[in-house]
């Protein structure tokens, strides 16, 4: 096995857990079942044909959220996360794949994480001689309404030429990756790459990080190529601050924000800097939340963990929020709309205490943009 | 260990009438999902960080399992489950981060596994006192970066503190990276809070110093889970230093670098870190900064500005005047960013089948020269090593630790086992000849067991025993270690 494509299993399965205390699944639950190496135990063992609860066992490598702060303080470098998907896979090729996953693989009928209405809901929309194609999401049509309003009226106040989807918008693929239907992944890839290959606009740019990562990142590795430029819309709001296309003004003097990391945003996009930049321009106090950038924590709603394990997504979220309340915000920003939903849901259930807003940053920032200098 | 076949024990079989009792009156204490007898969660709890386990694990050999694997949430259900196991007389083995590197964790007759890590909270930090005092579960880490996030640290910093717990360091003895200016575990352990295995709780005062007969909770230092189960404790804490500065030499020999370290100890100057490596350590990980067979040495002073640069003049002086030169911070940034590293390595031996552990020793200084020549020599002396390489991190006054890295291959008509287990006779015994004590922060665990009686004399062997059957009588405490 050291050769072979399990090789950082094998050593995960040695290692005396040195990234356990940074994986929001075993700081949730606390067995060392659940610590990386715990699991990478069990992966090594079930590998090699020595564990006879085999139900339990895969349901043990569901049990992570994929946000790689394990990676983070890994002297190797190495994502368990991304290594148990490989486990994943061939649970979807040999139809292993724990039942409570099935309404993921119903993506590639719905086209939606959440159903077909989802990917019908801002189809259609278009403006001036389309460059850009917003690509809008499962989460955000699902749950963000705000923050997708948000950004259409930005983009036509700043009279960007942009479109959405035509149709439907179908799902980038990711959770079926992450379940394990490789087949369908590379499918539903297919069909993306091809319809989007052929709209004439010169980019895409989407609300949730992890499109941008599985387009840019994820697709190629599996033989899929989109032929666009893909930002994350942090991104092309830098460029449009950057050419002076655009106006942050500071309307929002003295409100007090705490900004969440997005996992994927910040570790594996590298997009740490950037949404503060703006934030700052909005003339808001910063606060400082423990684990920031690179070093954030997940709002606990990484990989299929809300499908897999309800009950631990919402212990990490609680850690969470409490983490990011410590900062005594009035608003906590994020980049996710994933993570705003969930902390969104997590902070409704203590509302009668605390009144603090939950904002995607394009919500933020779009009222105080002004065009050009 | 005389027979290592003994931990191939496999999971003990209790009647099922009986294992089903036990079930049902953990489930009732803990409940459901605080209790598991899962496959998967048993083979969690099978192995900690046993060298030689990690080659048995690679191979699909499972050292015992435990029957049973508990989660209590606070001493009260430690104490109901402590009961539990007298009244059946069933095994209990403490656990906590499961870093024990002695076998300390193997369940080797089976039983309950009690796993400390959902007593984690920090209960208070008192500014006034300087202690900070916490369930016995908490993550080394985790305690680490609340008190940072205060202005304070514990200052006990062990390699293994992002995967141990506060409970573990007690029951092992274990020491710190910045122990030369702080002390060792049992130095900044103010109070605690225990389980007989009757189920009674003790608690000791939190105190400064005491003169009232002899402290019954300090037995639980090094105890190894033999005793009791330690729920809480109370440690000296720090404010954080205003300042630190860093600095290295090359030495021409260990033993110079060895006489520096004593001469600056000697003049009361305390470092936080001292670091000397031999010269065949110093090769393996200063080789950029030495050049052939030196030996390199990183220290590290802290605390008010003030002081440290005085400090800092003063190892200048000595260390020059050992003849070293001076390397700068380099060498000590470097081990500043790798010091938490150890799967670098391990990941390299093992697909080699290179067999590795580490042996950590301490005499006082008049013994340290032959104490390192002598297990140097019996260690490279056996066919199939291909590295006995040492370094000294832990000073005193009077003494200090020396820290062997020994890894080989067996030769072709010799087992695995028998090989390690054969380095390990050759390292105890020049140990002992040489005057030096066998552990001084790993532990004994199943693996030093065989040496204990020898270390500290027969009658006193005999009185330890006594003093477990006082606590333990029904010996259901982790059998099978420490005694
Ligand atoms: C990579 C690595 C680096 C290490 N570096 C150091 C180092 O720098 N310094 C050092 O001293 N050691 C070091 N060790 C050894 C180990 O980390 C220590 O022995 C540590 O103190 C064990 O803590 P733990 O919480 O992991 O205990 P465990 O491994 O879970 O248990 C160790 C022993 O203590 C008992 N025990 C645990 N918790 C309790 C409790 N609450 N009540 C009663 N008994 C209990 C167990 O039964 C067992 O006998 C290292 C180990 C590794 C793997």
């Amino acid at each position: 096995m050291w050769r072979g494509k399990y090789r950082n299993i094998l050593i995960c399965s040695v290692c005396p857990n040195i990234c356990g205390a940074n994986c929001p699944v075993f700081l949730a639950k606390n067995t060392e079942t659940v610590s990386p190496s715990g699991k990478a135990r069990v992966a090594y063992l079930y590998l090699k044909k020595k564990i006879l609860d085999v139900t339990n066992s895969v349901n043990l490598f569901y049990l992570c959220t994929e946000c790689s702060a394990c990676q983070i303080i890994c002297p190797l470098n190495i994502s368990l996360g991304e290594e148990l998907r490989k486990i994943k896979e061939e649970l979807g090729e040999n139809n292993l794949v724990p039942f409570y996953l099935k309404q993921v693989k119903e993506i590639t009928e719905k086209m939606n994480l959440f159903g077909m209405e989802y990917s019908e809901k801002y189809a259609g929309e278009k403006e001036g001689k389309p460059e850009v194609l917003l690509y809008i999401g499962c989460s955000a049509s699902r749950f963000r309404g705000k923050t997708v309003e948000a950004v259409i009226n930005f983009l036509r106040k700043t009279k960007t030429g942009f479109m959405t989807s035509p149709v439907h918008e179908k799902c980038c693929g990711l959770p079926l990756l992450q379940a394990g239907f490789k087949k369908e992944f590379i499918e539903i890839g297919k069909v993306n790459a091809e319809e989007i290959n052929n709209l004439e606009v010169k980019e895409i740019i989407t609300l949730c990080p992890s499109c941008t990562y599985t387009f840019k990142e994820i697709y190629p590795k599996y033989g899929l190529k989109i032929k666009k430029r893909i930002k994350h819309i942090t991104s092309f709001l830098i460029e449009l601050v950057n050419k002076g296309k655009i106006k942050i003004g500071k309307y929002r003097e003295k409100e007090r924000v705490v900004y969440h990391d997005p996992c994927i945003l910040a570790r594996q996009l590298n997009i740490v800097n950037e949404p503060r930049f703006l934030l700052r321009k909005t003339g808001v106090k910063i606060l400082s939340p423990p684990h920031k950038g690179k070093e954030t924590f997940c709002c606990g709603s990484g990989g299929l963990l809300r499908f897999s394990n309800p009950k631990i997504a919402e212990e990490i979220a609680k850690k969470r929020l409490k983490d990011l309340l410590s900062t005594k915000p009035e608003v906590i920003v994020s980049a996710c709309p994933t993570c705003e939903e969930t902390l969104q849901k997590q902070l409704n259930q203590i509302e009668w205490k605390v009144r603090v807003q939950v904002r995607d940053i394009m919500e933020h920032i779009h009222e105080t943009v002004t065009i050009g200098n | 260990m005389n027979n290592y076949k003994e931990i191939y024990t496999g999971k003990i079989k209790f009647p099922e009438e009986k294992k089903r009792r036990i079930k049902k009156k953990l489930v009732k204490i803990l409940d459901e999902k605080n209790f598991s007898e899962k496959e998967i969660d048993l083979i969690s709890y099978s192995r900690g960080y046993w060298p030689i386990s990690l080659q048995w694990f690679l191979k699909g050999y499972l050292p015992s399992l435990p029957n049973f694997v508990t989660w209590p949430i606070n001493t009260e259900q430690v104490s109901e489950i402590l009961k539990l196991a007298k009244e059946e007389k069933v095994p209990v083995i403490p656990y906590g981060g499961g870093t024990s590197v002695t076998g300390g964790v193997v369940p080797l007759k089976g039983g309950i596994v009690i796993d400390l890590k959902k007593m984690n909270k920090i209960i208070e930090i008192n500014d006034l006192d300087l202690t900070v005092t916490a369930e016995a579960g908490i993550n080394g880490k985790i305690l680490e970066e609340k008190l940072n996030s205060r202005g304070y640290t514990s200052r006990h910093i062990p390699q293994s503190l992002p995967a141990s717990t506060l409970g573990g360091w007690i029951a092992t003895k274990a020491a710190g990276q910045f122990s030369t200016k702080y002390g060792k575990i049992e130095n900044l352990v103010l109070g605690l809070e225990a389980v007989l295995p009757n189920g009674e709780i003790i608690n000791s005062k939190i105190k400064p110093a005491s003169s009232t007969g002899p402290e019954i909770e300090k037995l639980f230092l090094g105890s190894e889970g033999t005793i009791g189960v330690i729920t809480k404790a109370t440690l000296k804490i720090w404010p954080l230093p205003e300042e630190k500065k860093l600095l290295s030499f090359k030495f021409k020999s260990f033993t110079e670098s060895l006489e520096a370290a004593r001469k600056i100890l000697r003049k009361g100057i305390y470092p936080a870190v001292i670091r000397l490596y031999d010269e065949d350590e110093t090769e393996l990980k200063f080789q950029d900064f030495t050049e052939d067979r030196e030996s390199l040495g990183i220290f590290i002073v802290e605390g008010m500005k003030e002081i440290t640069g005085q400090e800092k003049k003063a190892i200048e002086r000595i260390c020059k005047n050992e003849g070293a030169k001076n390397c700068g911070e380099e060498p000590v940034k470097k081990w500043l960013n790798e010091r938490f590293d150890v799967i670098t390595d391990i990941s390299q031996y093992l697909p080699m089948k290179v067999v590795f552990d580490t042996v950590e020793v301490a005499a006082t200084w008049s013994k340290i020269p032959t104490l390192y020549r002598k297990m140097k020599k019996e260690i490279s002396s056996i066919e199939g090593v291909l590295l006995s390489s040492a370094h000294a991190s832990h000073f005193y006054l009077n003494g200090a630790c020396l820290y062997f890295t020994i890894g080989g291959i067996p030769p072709e008509d010799v087992k695995l086992e028998d090989f390690y287990f054969n380095f390990w006779s050759k390292a105890m015994k020049a140990c002992l000849e040489s005057g030096g004590t066998i552990s001084h922060h790993h532990g004994i665990g199943l693996l030093r067991k065989k040496w204990l009686k020898e270390e500290i004399g027969e009658s006193t062997y005999r009185l330890l025993k006594k003093i477990k059957e006082v606590f333990d009588s029904s010996e259901i405490m982790n059998p099978g270690k420490l005694i």
